[in-house]
């Protein structure tokens, strides 16, 4: 089975944002980056898939030669090889163009299953997926929590807001990883030092603005400060008076 | 400007985001001479008519859903994909939710158009082309996505517009899609919710719990606040990671960005995620011992105490 991991290197969730004035981009001076959250599950059930059927996981990424040190870490985690499309720092590129980019490179590796997180925490989109999927005429399925493969079929599960989905899509298809879909190894010494040797193929590429332009980044408005009411029970009927009339939310 | 929205149904009446979609049409064709199309997914309905005409539609297209849908019911990704196709809009505006951004992914590929999901307002720019406000890093910085292709299409984050009545007397349409191909994904069935409370997305209002509660057996506390309120029920990500409550209800960068008018956080830190996560809410109460957590100084109302008085205490007052 042939196997496509979609990674994306972002800011850490506890990161503070500074935004470089007058470029709309953040500084990425002291942030810590890291694979996102969501595509730690993807890659891991990516590997999970070729340890039952054998074959191959091939991580791809876009993103800066920065994000190299942390892509090192999906060899470690199980994909056999890495394709890293070195792109200018823009993390919030137009997903039509990532789609393309991604499609252009996927194509010719013709994948039974393409995998990718919900979404990545920095755009917090989650549109690279089913728009990839789109252009390479794939059927896809969002989120799953669950998943198990036969007869080239793929059951999946996914929680929605009416319950617990449950599909079924044949191969080759993409789906999108949720929290929870699977744990995430921790890779031993043995697999850090066996993914030094693991090919990593290196490829320059420009992400235009096809569809979207970034005309400004800046930071929300702050939220102006609160009270503290007390600190025993006697300030209860006190903050239910405030939550009625002052703030009027019950 | 002909703007499309999508009319999204919530207990047989159309949602709040639903009207706010349609407000936001209205005021970005206002004084243009343009129109507002509300997309229904069901066959008609005269109270649907009614409402939708009440926030400011003045087409109404119902689009068969029968036809649309196996059963059990795929999602209705392609009966609104291929009407879109075929009308052309300039803007298409739908309540953001995962299904939304699938049509949008669809949509935008197809159709070569522009997309931002999740946002908080719209505006035209100077060259006639919608600027979409939206978070990003986690509700950290805020993006201006200047959309440049037709359609564009926007997913609106729920309680980000308040919805304002203008009376139309909408014309109504009817669409019946032609589905040949069988749809690849099955969908096998679906597995009721068990419980009767609000999703997060929605809600109006969320008691959510942290590592405060001390074991997991304490969210019951959490649940029973929640249902003294209507309220829907929150985790911190600690909690979730622990395995004490599902990931749907984890709130914050990795879980769910939430936007109630109250969100009343108890033992809950406020790690940077969270805070990221609850910012847009309009009032939000935090229960902590510790004076110097950060979600205090977030939080509207904040009471430094242990959560175990406080919460009963609410909860008997609330019942009262």
């Amino acid at each position: 089975m042939k196997i496509v991991v979609c990674v994306k290197v972002v800011p850490v969730s506890d990161s503070i944002i500074t935004i470089i004035p007058d470029k709309n981009i953040i500084d990425p001076t002291n942030l810590k980056f890291d694979l996102n959250p969501y595509d730690e599950y993807a890659n891991e059930a990516a590997v999970q898939l070729k340890e039952q059927f054998g074959g191959e996981v091939i991580a791809i990424s876009i993103g800066p030669e920065r994000d190299g040190l942390a892509l090192k870490r999906v060899l470690a985690l199980g994909a056999d090889r890495l394709i890293h499309l070195i792109s200018i720092d823009q993390p919030l590129a137009d997903p039509q163009s990532v789609a393309d980019i991604l499609a252009g490179a996927i194509n010719p590796i013709s994948p039974d299953i393409i995998f990718c997180g919900k979404l990545a925490i920095d755009t917090g989109n989650g549109l690279v997926g089913p728009m990839l999927a789109k252009r390479l005429d794939l059927p896809f399925i969002t989120a799953i929590c669950e998943i198990s493969v036969e007869n080239n079929v793929v059951k999946v599960a996914r929680e929605t807001e009416k319950g617990r989905e449950m599909s079924e899509c044949p191969l080759p298809c993409l789906l999108t990883a949720e929290k929870g879909l699977n744990k995430p190894r921790y890779p031993s010494l043995k697999d850090i030092l066996l993914s030094r040797k693991k090919e990593t193929i290196f490829q320059n590429v420009s992400v235009p603005e096809k569809s979207s332009r970034l005309a400004k980044l800046s930071y929300p408005e702050p939220r102006p400060a609160g009270v503290v009411l007390g600190n025993d029970i006697s300030v209860v009927p006190e903050l239910l008076r405030r939550l009625r009339e002052e703030a009027r939310v019950l | 400007m002909n703007i499309y929205t999508y009319i999204e149904m919530n207990e047989g009446a159309i949602s709040k985001t639903s009207a706010g979609c349609l407000t936001l049409g209205c005021q970005l064709t206002n004084g243009a001479d343009g129109k507002v199309t509300a997309i229904v997914l069901i066959n008609e309905d005269k109270t649907l008519v009614a409402e939708c005409s009440r926030y400011g539609a003045n087409r109404i297209v119902f689009i068969n859903a029968s036809n649309t849908v196996s059963n059990p019911p795929a999602n209705p990704v392609a009966g609104i994909v291929q009407f879109i196709l075929s009308e052309k809009p300039d803007i298409f505006l739908l309540p953001d939710n995962p299904v939304a951004r699938e049509i949008a992914s669809v949509l935008a590929i197809e159709n070569n158009g522009s997309v931002a999901v999740d946002c908080l307002d719209v505006k035209i720019d100077q060259d006639g082309r919608p600027v979409c406000r939206r978070p990003v890093y986690g509700g950290k910085a805020i993006a201006d996505l200047k959309l440049t292709k037709t359609p564009a299409i926007i997913t609106i984050r729920a309680n980000s517009v308040t919805p304002q009545e203008y009376i139309e007397q909408p014309e109504v349409f009817y669409f019946q899609p032609i589905l040949s191909d069988p749809q690849k994904v099955k969908i096998r069935g679906i597995l009721p919710l068990s419980s009767k409370r609000p999703v997060l997305n929605e809600a109006k209002i969320i008691v959510a719990g942290g590592r405060g509660l001390g074991a997991p057996e304490n969210f019951r506390m959490i649940e029973e606040l929640a249902d003294a309120l209507g309220a829907a029920v929150g985790a911190s990500r600690s909690i979730v990671d622990a395995g004490w409550v599902p990931q749907i209800h984890q709130v914050g960068q990795t879980g769910k960005t939430v936007t109630p008018d109250l969100y009343i956080a108890c033992g809950i830190s406020g790690a940077l995620q969270h805070i990221a996560g609850i910012s847009s809410a309009k009032c939000i109460v935090a229960i902590n011992t510790d004076p110097d957590a950060p979600i205090f100084r977030i939080a509207d109302y904040g009471i430094v105490a242990n959560l175990f008085e406080i919460i009963p205490e609410l909860i008997k007052l609330l019942r009262q």
